[in-house]
């Protein structure tokens, strides 16, 4: 899965957590997940869980406190799946 | 539920009619406060502070808008435990979360690399209004609030009650939560400042809200010049916003 699907899955994964319309309509990899797109600390929690789902991985907690950008967890899931 | 432990500031009840003329007012000790802002100034000294509010009637509390592992996700057996045997598992959920991130809140300003893993910050409730949190040898004494309407928690690290400090959760106006997404980290802010400018009696401009230093994302209250910085956490959620803020001796 090229990376460019990966972005496409995870800001849908993201769009109904993000409590930030206008930073999501700009999405980009650059985009900070908690303080751009406005999503809160248990949602999260969601995000990764529906993250495994999609893609069939596993995240651990640590992988996920290294998570702050949407390009962080393109990266992160790219990896897994390479 | 038992109100929190703790005097409080006085003249807090301006706090929230000023802080922007968003901040309505806190359902915490309304019966006391004609339904107007509470602030809690109690009297120890604990410089390690975090605070975490939920707003319960928010659609992301609400039962079954969690992942259907999030619960198996977030807590330990003994936790999970105490959501299977709750008589109200989704508030339990939310009191256990609150306390989870509080401490964690704290412990980031012990170390700026604490990792949220929220198992490893393990709650054990001692009745409705106070928790421990341990986590990687560290020990957090959690002080809590759960209303119908909200729980707010605030963790110190090391002492047994709630130290020299001043807290206070306030409800958003409608106006204020529609007015981008912004608009609650700074209503937060400004009722942290109004009110602790009156706590302290200070000048509204010798206190700013600044970085730790060590990482942007910890708040701190700068005291003005030469006086340092002194722990401060901030909250939103929903309808509320909140802080903590460990006053300076």
């Amino acid at each position: 899965m090229s990376e460019t699907d990966v972005m496409q899955k995870v800001v849908t994964i993201l769009t109904p957590y993000a409590k930030n319309p206008e930073a999501l309509a700009q999405v980009a990899l650059s985009t900070h997940i908690l303080e751009d797109l406005k999503v809160n600390s248990a949602r999260l929690v969601d995000v990764v869980l529906a993250f495994e789902d999609e893609f069939g991985i596993e995240i651990a907690d640590d992988d996920v406190d290294a998570v702050n950008t949407v390009g962080d967890a393109v990266r992160l899931i790219s990896a897994k799946l390479s | 539920m038992p109100a929190r432990r703790g005097g409080r500031a006085s003249g807090e009840n301006s706090a929230a009619n000023n802080a922007a003329n968003n901040a309505e007012n806190s359902a915490e000790n309304s019966a006391e406060n004609n339904g107007e802002n509470s602030a809690r100034n109690s009297a120890k000294n604990n410089t390690m502070i975090g605070n975490d509010v939920v707003d319960l009637g928010d659609a992301e509390c609400l039962p079954g808008a969690c992942h259907p592992r999030f619960d198996a996700r977030v807590f330990c057996p003994s936790e999970l435990a105490l959501l299977s045997g709750s008589t109200e598992p989704d508030r339990t959920r939310w009191v256990l979360w609150a306390a989870k991130e509080s401490a964690y809140k704290a412990a980031r300003r012990l170390d700026p690399r604490t990792v949220f893993s929220p198992p490893r910050f393990v709650v054990e409730l001692h009745g409705y209004d106070s928790a421990t949190v341990t986590a990687g040898g560290r020990y957090f004494s959690v002080d809590l609030v759960a209303t119908c309407d909200y729980v707010h928690a605030v963790a110190y690290t090391g002492g047994a009650s709630a130290a020299h400090s001043c807290i206070a959760v306030a409800r958003l106006s409608v106006n204020a939560r529609g007015q981008g997404p912004d608009r609650p980290s700074a209503a937060a802010r400004k009722i942290a400042l109004e009110t602790l400018t009156r706590v302290l009696r200070v000048a509204p401009a010798e206190l700013t809200i600044c970085c730790d230093g060590r990482d942007r994302r910890i708040p701190a209250l700068c005291l003005g010049a030469n006086r340092g910085l002194t722990a401060l956490s901030l909250s939103h959620h929903g309808r509320f916003v909140a802080f903590a803020c460990a006053l300076p001796s």
